[in-house]
């Protein structure tokens, strides 16, 4: 009878450090994984601003990013006339807090008009319009959205004066037509953007801000969908790279917020 | 393949993350709705008062019934955490983690669903209808017939569905009203923390079973107008003759004329892309004098030399309601109650939300 107390004394303890170790053992794995997902809800909470939340969830879900689309969409291009020359008479650092103060002031004014920033290219930016969310008013939230970068970039220049810096020059360029929109690349650095002809398109009109002196220029595709009462100006075509035909674009001056909408179209002398 | 540690909507942030701002109006007490709500709920919730001068939002908020028939009272609240937490609703995704507790959720159960919805041993067939439900919510895109289909596969019969996607939508509504007012988080989140809340939780799970069997499903007799169709799609559930209360006592208060509400549904079902609302909306608004030409402008450009000052403000206002961005929805509400009335305010947030809330739901019309 002694003998079967002990025997069952001794396995008891055996049971309990055993049960003991178990527990820390299950306590340390589970720390393990809280800080595990609070470090993978960190990246996914920085990815989401490289692409929308429904995409994320998918990537998480599939493993990859699968989903991509042919849509509609208005890209607006954006880039800084000389900076290249700017920045060799720039310490690298300056240059570094200006084109990251532009960004900040020129990204704010297109998310404020529904534009999804999709990636800084060097001193450019690339801005869409109707991806990843459908926008019935895609253009003219890309055309309110440049003129709204041209007033905060004129507040800008005024800081940088302050600071004793050279001002800024802006060119944008916008085009609407077909793209394919996903999240393009490797899942080490991969961005939810849009590819085609058309993001090509307003990168060129982009470039013919320079020829034609204007800050703004849209392609008729986007000045026949707008709000008449932009007041924009006709260009002379323009030969740009890829395309075979001379492009029409128009300069855009402003907006009547008390028109009535009369087309108002100049043609430039 | 899903990763062990994906959060609930892999963004959607935790109560304690969500930034309580300061409540956009002062509060405003009526006795006799005050004694109503009371009558109903027990008490007086914190929020209350400052939706009070108002009295038909108010009896949105607190009065209109919610139980369902087609669908378990768990999984109805477990819809309008989903939804809460996904739009960030600080106000509503803190009540409803308490209703989740008064209906026999443990803490720690709570806590896991907050954080990871998927893996925490939920059935299939109840996470169809919790994808289901966000989609309504989020309308981008909306859900088509197959998510019905499935539905339907996994045994929710028609009033199943219609119930998952009213509840849904008009978790949204509450989401948005809660969201643009900024209202204070309700004393009520603490009383499950207190020790004697196990011992209160078996009477009011029981008092909200019996409430949803006894709510009345009877519709008026006399039910006709534009949005009947939408209506009935909910018969049989007590939600359809609460629908029907809220629609007509929200396009009958004169604080806002009647085009500037039928304005900002025009506008909320454009931008959603819906194809039933918006050629209803549309037809309603030329019968309230507005030209083909005048409605053409709103649709295409937002704009429109028909649009009276208050419309043309209430277009941008309309808009911003659709995604959510609480941030920008607060700062738009903040903006017009500088330029208008306590009511008016109220009103104008109280349309959009709603005009939220039936252009979701009218998916039920498009496949169902």
């Amino acid at each position: 009878m002694v003998l079967w107390l002990v025997a069952f004394a001794a396995l008891s303890v055996v049971l309990a450090i055993l049960l003991h170790v178990t527990q820390r053992k299950v306590a340390l794995a589970e720390r393990r994984l809280q800080n595990a997902a609070a470090g993978l809800e960190h990246l996914q909470g920085s990815f989401e601003r490289f692409a929308p939340r429904e995409v994320v969830e998918r990537i998480i879900e599939d493993g990859q990013a699968t989903d991509a689309d042919k849509r509609e969409v208005t890209v607006l291009f954006a880039d800084i006339k000389g900076f290249t020359t700017m920045t060799e008479a720039l310490d690298p650092a300056v240059v570094v807090q200006v084109l990251n103060g532009y960004f900040a002031a020129m990204s704010r004014v297109l998310v404020a008009n529904n534009g999804h920033v999709s990636k800084f290219i060097g001193d450019g930016i690339l801005a869409l319009f109707g991806a990843p969310l459908p926008n019935p008013w895609q253009t003219n939230d890309a055309v309110r959205a440049a003129l709204g970068m041209r007033d905060a970039l004129a507040g800008y220049n005024r800081k940088l004066v302050a600071r004793g810096l050279a001002t800024i020059e802006m060119g944008v360029g916008i085009h609407r037509g077909l793209v394919v929109s996903g999240v393009i690349g490797t899942m080490e650095l991969m961005e939810y953007t849009a590819i085609g002809a058309t993001v090509n398109l307003a990168s060129r009109v982009e470039g013919l801000t320079r020829r034609h002196d204007v800050d703004i220029l849209i392609t008729q595709e986007v000045r026949s969908t707008i709000d008449p009462r932009f007041r924009v100006t006709e260009m002379p075509p323009g030969r740009v790279k890829g395309v075979a035909m001379p492009v029409v674009t128009y300069g855009v001056e402003g907006l009547d917020e008390n028109g009535a909408g009369t087309s108002s179209v100049e043609a430039n002398p | 393949m899903r990763s062990a540690v994906t959060r609930n909507a892999a963004t959607a942030p935790l109560l304690e993350e969500i930034e309580i701002a300061e409540p956009v109006l002062s509060p405003h007490e009526d006795k006799e709705l005050a004694a109503k709500i009371r009558k109903k709920i027990g008490s007086l919730p914190t929020s209350a008062p400052y939706l009070m001068r108002l009295p038909w939002l108010a009896r949105a908020l607190f009065l209109l019934e919610t139980s369902t028939r087609g669908i378990p009272v768990e999984l109805g609240e477990l819809v309008k955490l989903v939804v809460s937490q996904d739009n960030s609703c600080r106000y509503c995704y803190g009540m409803q983690r308490f209703m989740l507790r008064a209906v026999g959720y443990g803490q720690a159960r709570v806590r896991e669903l907050e954080r990871d919805l998927y893996m925490t041993g939920m059935d299939t067939r109840e996470r169809l209808a919790l994808d289901f439900a966000r989609k309504i919510s989020r309308a981008n895109p909306r859900p088509g017939e197959g998510e019905i289909e499935a539905l339907h596969r996994a045994g929710y019969d028609d009033l199943a569905v219609a119930e998952l996607a009213y509840v849904a939508a008009f978790t949204c509504f509450m989401n948005r009203v809660a969201t643009a007012f900024s209202l204070p988080p309700e004393s009520i989140e603490q009383l499950s923390e207190r020790w004697f809340f196990p011992l209160l939780r078996p009477l009011m799970r029981m008092k909200m079973r019996a409430g949803a069997r006894s709510a009345p499903t009877a519709l008026p007799a006399d039910l006709d107008g534009p949005w009947a169709e939408l209506i009935l799609k909910l018969e049989g559930s007590p939600c359809a003759p609460a629908l029907a209360q809220l629609i007509d006592d929200a396009l009958a208060s004169d604080v806002l004329p009647r085009r500037a509400k039928l304005v900002v549904f025009a506008v909320v079902a454009r931008t959603i892309g819906c194809m039933r609302m918006g050629p209803l909306v549309e037809g309603m608004l030329l019968d309230e004098g507005l030209t083909r030409e005048g409605l053409a402008g709103i649709l295409a450009h937002l704009s429109s030399p028909e649009l009276t000052p208050l419309e043309a403000e209430l277009v941008p206002f309309a808009r911003e309601t659709v995604r959510y961005r609480y941030d920008a929805i607060q700062s738009r509400t903040r903006e017009f109650a500088r330029g208008h009335t306590p009511e008016e305010t109220l009103e104008a947030i109280g349309i959009a939300a709603l005009a939220n809330a039936l252009t979701r739901l009218s998916i039920l019309l498009e496949h169902c």
